[in-house]
């Protein structure tokens, strides 16, 4: 065994057979497209297409092997293609050589997306050990190595991370405690020929915590796969890094959020309690309300997600109550689903109409009332979600960090309880951005977005306020203790190397705290000024640092 | 237990052939027999002597399915584990596979670099 070539060694044999094999991919994707516009000048072209498919297969068998897993996988498509119409599953009349040819020449853009894809950013990280309660993710992975990259990475995130080699040995030693599950989904499947389907449903059925598979490659029954076995989501291997750990951050969240609150609207008062205590003991809030003129006040006490309204009451109709609730602009989007036996679909239109969505028929059955409320009221939220939060690195947008930080201020000044004012900004980003091109920028702000789900409370309030600069909102928080996160925070950026290809560079941040002891009457606008003006201090103090701004606002 | 030492492989693909010649010989230390097609593998078989037998499923001429009849019919395969490395891997060509009396299956693209443990894994449950 000791002769044997180590990993790195094998690593880098294998790059080099990867590097001959890229060069010859040109010629060869030559060699495909003449042979199909050859075929279309021929009257009899079965021959030539025949022997485009044996080429498009001897594709698709070694691209992916080589690292090229897009290029291999549409190579695989395309190959099928002929493979139907030469087996008469599809009619020679149907089999459109023009456009087979033009489809031909996106193998050249899917070989572009594998050698972007090949440049993965990686990160790596110097720093201290994550926070005991951070955290846990298992990591399922049979390479060693691997697995122990992919923990070192996740690590810089802030999450605890503890490899196992297969999912046996991680189901024997969960113990409850685990809060996400990154599986690879061949650590188990290849085993044997069984439908992997069912090994994944039987081996993941006593996992509480969200999972997400990682794979070889792009492939539409490993998705289903994991959706079947229910997994969060899949990340096609070599695995990008920052997006996985966003993702993780995600599923976390979600699996945290808070119970559906359900606001039920009927004069029927015995049917009403039987639907709260049904929903009650699936772990919803429910308001009752028999007596609709308290509409109004009960929906903005309650905050309800989803309003489920009797369609025939005798006073009022549920149509006019819908009508009543549109009327407010804060409950635009707030579902309405109505409780009804109405059969006559003019009538159904017309409550439509009104404003309300849906219905749920009487008799209503327990497990669809359950579903039902349950789904609109988590399509409602990821809808809000998706509306109010921005993409790169899941944090709230501009307009809404502003109106996070106004209620937030306006709950200070009820309680008296502090409240900080953060502002980091990434230094230096534009020239990350000029050297590495925006998509690694992309990966370091992304990446900050990550660190910042990952530093503070689920009750603090946190922004992206534009390009490269944050804004986080801390309820309860002084500045002392606030500096002392966002400080942990800045560190734990700063250990954290970004690598692409041979290229590795440090980012670091610089921030600005204010809060409302130093500043007791201020607008969330002028707090904001404050927490800016420390931001300034910090970059002119050579960056890297935070500030507290820490005496009143002099006039300018 | 007897241990693995010879591996009969039949790939038509020369580049496929090349990357897992380096996982098999190299990382994995085996004594590999390399085919280019199915009747290669039936003219080389008895001589070689294989304790497993990886086969590609398609191939011009012969498929591996083929192959592992024919290999079959002249006895080359008693107590001898077959493994299919194959793209295909939806649930009927998997039975198609089983039914055949394929042992395992590695789904293509492999991972050179866990394509020697993977292979040392299925041996042994081939034993167990």
């Amino acid at each position: 065994m000791a002769d044997r070539p180590s990993k790195d060694q094998l690593g880098a044999r294998l790059q080099e057979l990867r590097s001959a094999y890229r060069e010859r991919l040109n010629d060869e994707l030559a060699a495909i497209t003449r042979l199909a516009e050859e075929a279309l000048n021929q009257t009899d072209a079965a021959e030539s297409i025949t022997l485009l498919g044996q080429k498009l297969h001897k594709l698709a068998g070694s691209a992916g092997t080589f690292g090229f897993h897009r290029l291999g996988s549409h190579a695989r498509q395309l190959e099928q293609r002929i493979q139907e119409w030469l087996d008469g599953a599809a009619s020679a009349a149907s089999f459109n050589l023009i456009a087979f040819t033009q489809d031909l020449k996106t193998l050249q853009f899917h070989l572009g997306a594998d050698e972007a894809a090949s440049r993965s950013i990686s990160v790596e990280h110097t720093g201290q050990e994550p926070e005991p309660d951070s955290p846990l993710i298992a990591v399922v992975e049979r390479d060693e190595i691997l697995a122990k990259y992919i923990a070192h990475q996740l690590e810089s995130f802030g999450f605890r991370v503890r490899c196992y080699h297969d999912p046996q040995t991680f189901l024997v030693n969960n113990d409850g405690s685990t809060d996400l599950l990154l599986l690879d989904h061949r650590s188990g499947a290849a085993e044997s020929v069984s439908t992997s389907t069912e090994h994944w449903q039987m081996l993941l059925k006593d996992v509480q915590c969200p999972v997400i598979f990682m794979g070889g490659h792009e492939d539409f029954f490993v998705r289903l796969e994991a959706v079947r076995a229910g997994a969060d989501g899949y990340f096609v291997k070599p695995l990008n890094i920052p997006k996985v750990a966003k993702k993780i951050t995600q599923s976390i969240r979600k699996q945290r959020q808070h119970n559906e609150r359900i606001l039920i609207i009927d004069d029927d008062a015995e049917l009403i309690s039987h639907l709260q205590t049904v929903l009650t003991k699936e772990g919803m809030v429910v308001e009752i309300l028999s007596d609709p003129t308290r509409l109004i006040n009960t929906t903005a006490e309650f905050q309800p997600e989803l309003l489920l309204v009797d369609l025939n009451m005798p006073e009022v109709t549920g149509d006019e109550l819908a009508s009543m609730i549109r009327q407010f602009d804060q409950w635009n989007n707030l579902p309405i689903l109505y409780l009804t036996r109405e059969q006559s679909q003019e009538a159904r239109a017309h409550a439509l109409l009104s404003g309300g969505d849906d219905f749920i028929n009487k008799p209503i059955s327990d497990d669809y009332l359950i579903k039902t409320c349950r789904n609109r009221v988590r399509r409602q939220r990821d809808m809000q979600q998706a509306i109010s939060h921005d993409g790169l690195t899941g944090l709230l947008r501009h307009a809404n960090i502003k109106d996070a930080l106004e209620t937030e201020l306006q709950g200070s000044r009820r309680s008296g309880n502090p409240l900080s004012v953060v502002m980091l900004d990434i230094d230096h980003f534009k020239q990350v951005n000029d050297t590495y091109g925006h998509a690694l920028g992309d990966i370091v702000i992304s990446t900050v977005g990550t660190l910042v789900s990952q530093h503070f409370r689920r009750s603090d309030r946190l922004g992206r306020y534009g390009g490269e600069e944050f804004v986080v909102a801390l309820p309860n928080c002084d500045a002392k203790t606030a500096y002392t996160l966002v400080d942990r925070l800045r560190q734990a950026f700063g250990e954290i190397s970004f690598v692409e290809r041979s290229r590795r560079f440090v980012c670091t941040l610089s921030a600005g705290i204010a809060d409302t002891q130093t500043f007791p009457d201020t607008t969330a606008e002028q707090l904001l000024d404050q927490a800016d003006a420390a931001l300034y201090r910090s970059k002119n103090a050579g960056r890297n640092c935070v500030s507290i701004a820490s005496e009143p606002k002099e006039s300018q | 237990m007897r241990s693995l030492r010879r591996i009969l492989y039949v790939e038509d693909d020369e580049d496929i052939r090349q990357i897992a010649q380096m996982a098999l010989e190299e990382v994995g230390g085996y004594e590999l027999g390399m085919c280019e097609s199915g009747q290669q593998a039936l003219d080389t078989v008895d001589a070689f002597e294989p304790d497993l037998i990886l086969l590609d499923v398609m191939m011009p001429d012969m498929d591996g399915i083929e192959t592992l009849q024919r290999l079959r019919e002249r006895g080359a395969v008693d107590n001898v584990p077959v493994i299919m490395m194959t793209a295909k891997v939806h649930p009927e060509e998997m039975a198609r596979y089983r039914e055949s009396g394929v042992f395992d299956v590695i789904p293509k693209p492999f991972d050179a670099m866990t394509l020697s443990d993977d292979i040392a894994r299925i041996w042994d449950r081939f034993h167990g």
